[in-house]
């Protein structure tokens, strides 16, 4: 018998098994991650095959050099008869096996993969189908090729209707036209635009939507498609509809508020106007005859009477002083247009030589810095304003020591601010915002003239000019008033 | 011709009327002063029509010393009238009115005046004011005489 009979073939069986299904994980493995894996499994399999193949025969080869001299020729050559027989029939069922098995995984892989395939798509359409936007897609000619469940449900029509109907045809003619030729304007690089469309519903009802539409090329460059999503904006065109008209109304509003403020202003100054004349006209005559009498009598009018004579005068005076101040300040409204950059340096250039005469009679000294800054406003209002609180400072001197006033001012990114001091009497922290109200004086007028318009011409003039007014004051040690006015960079941005 | 020239004064208010008068007294030279109280009397007394159609009597002035704001057709109106009659265009107008607005000073131009002065409260001013009128218009103006030809 022969020892050795049964060993390479178990062998040989062995090594085949143990390939085989090394070939059949792998490929199995590799299968599993897709597509990709799917068109080696035939191969593997193949070259597993072919693997046992070789084996067999390689141990045909080695046994076939060691037994000879171990159990003699003839014995030798008896044995691998027998064996090559025994393989032969081995090696057929085997391949055969192999190629069986690859068969096998490649079409288990194969419909997995399909499998997979569909799911996704199905993922795809069930998010298409179910999306809150209105997705279709239509041919170039207006046709529709696919229409979703809220595209169906926002117009009111069944999906049938709807696919292969033309979507143009629904579209007046002006919108069509416009659509068209957005159309037509596509190209591959430039192939999205959006839109919004008044459509009408099967139930009558109008909506707006938002479209955008996308275009879809063959890679000749040929338009097949467009995908449109759209979105109901129904709502927020409501609304905006509703803030334009609110806004309409409200300009409206405003400049009918506007105009019956510019009436009564008008009505105002126009009163104003007719008391400066109608008021002068009795005044002249009261001071006119007065001197007259005064003059002319002179020998007849004893010391008392001379001097109502003269009480009477000093009054006329007054009152045309007041008169003209009143004037002055009802006309400050019509100058609030034109404002610009103006000069301080200029307008106190001005202001100086107009006040050097008065100055110099009340022993005053003006002191004003050599570069003032710039300021938004309105050349004459500033002119004034300065010259009434120069006034002011005189008026209100000390009474030991020669009036002195000071200009000084500082720049801010927006605003300007520029102070007036003085070395005058002084006011007391109770008057410093009432001194600002027209008519009111802390004196009389026989101790210090001057009609409480002033310095209420001066925070009109300042509050019309966009800026504020204010006083710091120590009695008996003096008074400074702070301007604070635009910048003319914060001026020209108004 | 007269002998002195004359000054015709046109003011609804009686005491601005006096006051002007006493003043025009202060003035030494030869002068006659007309004074009629309201623009209809005043185009009356220019056209010599009614009461003043004797132009023997009421000559056409030398000066015309207008107020502005009178009831009825008021300065302007007369100032108009004046300006666009050929006899009376040359007629020098002098408008003096208690109003110092922008609007009746563009007007009174407008209309052709040829001065235009504020009456002042005081007496003494108005005196001074008077006495300047006098010597402009009457001594140092060089005025045309004759009938305008449309320009």
């Amino acid at each position: 018998m022969n020892p050795f009979e049964s060993v390479p073939l178990m062998t040989a069986i062995d090594l085949f098994v143990v390939v085989t299904a090394i070939a059949a994980v792998w490929a199995v493995r590799r299968s599993r991650s897709g597509l990709q894996g799917l068109g080696l499994v035939g191969p593997a399999t193949v070259v597993a095959g072919l693997g046992v193949i070789a084996g067999f025969y390689a141990a045909d080869l080695v046994t076939m050099w060691l037994l000879p001299p171990v159990v003699g020729e003839e014995t030798a050559t008896a044995v691998m008869d027998d064996l090559h027989l025994k393989w032969s029939w081995g090696v057929v069922p085997a391949a055969a096996l192999t190629v069986a098995a690859g068969v096998v995984l490649t079409l288990n892989a194969l419909s997995r993969a399909e499998r997979q395939l569909a799911r996704t798509a199905d993922l795809y359409r069930s998010v298409v189908r179910t999306q809150r936007e209105l997705i279709h897609r239509w041919r170039p000619d207006g046709q529709r090729t696919f229409v979703n469940e809220a595209y169906c449900r926002y117009l009111g029509r069944p999906q049938e209707e709807l696919l292969g109907g033309d979507r143009l045809e629904e579209l007046d003619e002006e919108s069509r036209e416009r659509l068209m030729e957005r159309v037509a304007a596509l190209t591959p690089e430039d192939h999205s635009f959006s839109e919004e469309l008044e459509v009408v519903r099967t139930d009558g009802s109008r909506g707006w939507l938002e479209w955008s539409h996308h275009a879809v090329f063959d890679p000749s460059g040929e338009l097949l498609e467009l995908q449109s999503a759209g979105r109901d904006v129904t709502e927020r065109r409501r609304v905006e509809a509703e803030i334009r008209d609110l806004n309409e109304s409200l300009e409206q509003r405003v400049s009918q508020r506007t105009r019956q403020l510019e009436d009564a202003n008008r009505e105002l100054e126009s009163f104003a106007y007719s008391i400066s004349h109608d008021l002068r006209a009795p005044l002249r005559s009261i001071s006119g005859f007065c001197e007259i009498i005064r003059d002319r009598y002179e020998k007849d009018l004893n010391e008392e009477a001379e001097r109502y004579f003269g009480y009477i005068l000093r009054s006329s005076e007054h009152m045309e002083q007041l008169i003209d101040d009143l004037l002055l300040y009802s006309r400050l409204g019509r100058k609030a247009h034109g404002m610009a950059a103006v000069d301080l340096d200029e307008v106190f250039q001005k202001l100086i030589e107009d006040l050097n005469e008065r100055l110099e009679e009340s022993d005053a000294k003006l002191i004003v810095p050599t570069a003032l800054p710039q300021v938004h406003g309105h050349r004459s209002l500033l002119g004034e304003v300065f010259r009434s609180l120069i006034d002011n400072a005189l008026a209100y001197r000390h009474p030991d020591r020669p009036p002195e006033i000071e200009v000084d001012s500082r720049t801010e990114t927006s605003k300007v601010l520029v102070s007036v001091s003085d070395n005058g009497a002084g006011i007391a922290p109770e008057f410093h915002s009432k001194i600002f109200e027209i008519f009111q004086r802390l004196h009389r007028y026989d101790v210090v003239p001057g009609t409480g318009v002033g310095l209420a011409m001066v925070r009109k003039a300042v509050n019309m000019m966009g800026g504020r007014v204010w006083v710091e004051s120590t009695v008996g040690e003096g008074s400074t008033f702070f301007l604070e006015l635009l910048a003319p960079s914060a001026g020209a941005a108004q | 011709m007269r002998e002195s020239p004359v000054i015709l004064l046109v003011d609804d208010n009686q005491m601005d009327v006096e006051l002007a008068l006493n003043a025009f007294s202060n003035v030494p030279a030869d002068k006659e002063i007309r004074v009629t109280s309201s623009g209809e009397e005043a185009l009356d007394y220019l056209f010599g029509e009614g009461e003043f159609a004797n132009r023997e009597l009421n000559p056409i002035p030398d000066l015309l010393l207008l107020d502005l704001k009178m009831p009825g057709i008021d300065g302007f109106e007369v100032l108009r009238r004046v300006k666009e009659t050929p006899v009376l265009k040359r007629l020098p107008v002098v408008v003096l009115t208690s109003s110092n607005e922008e609007q009746d000073r563009s007007l009174s131009y407008d209309c052709g005046a040829n001065s235009y002065l504020v009456k002042p409260v005081s007496f003494a001013g108005f005196i001074d004011l008077v006495s300047k009128i006098h010597d402009y218009w009457l001594l140092l103006n060089r005025p045309a005489t004759g009938i305008a030809n449309g320009v």
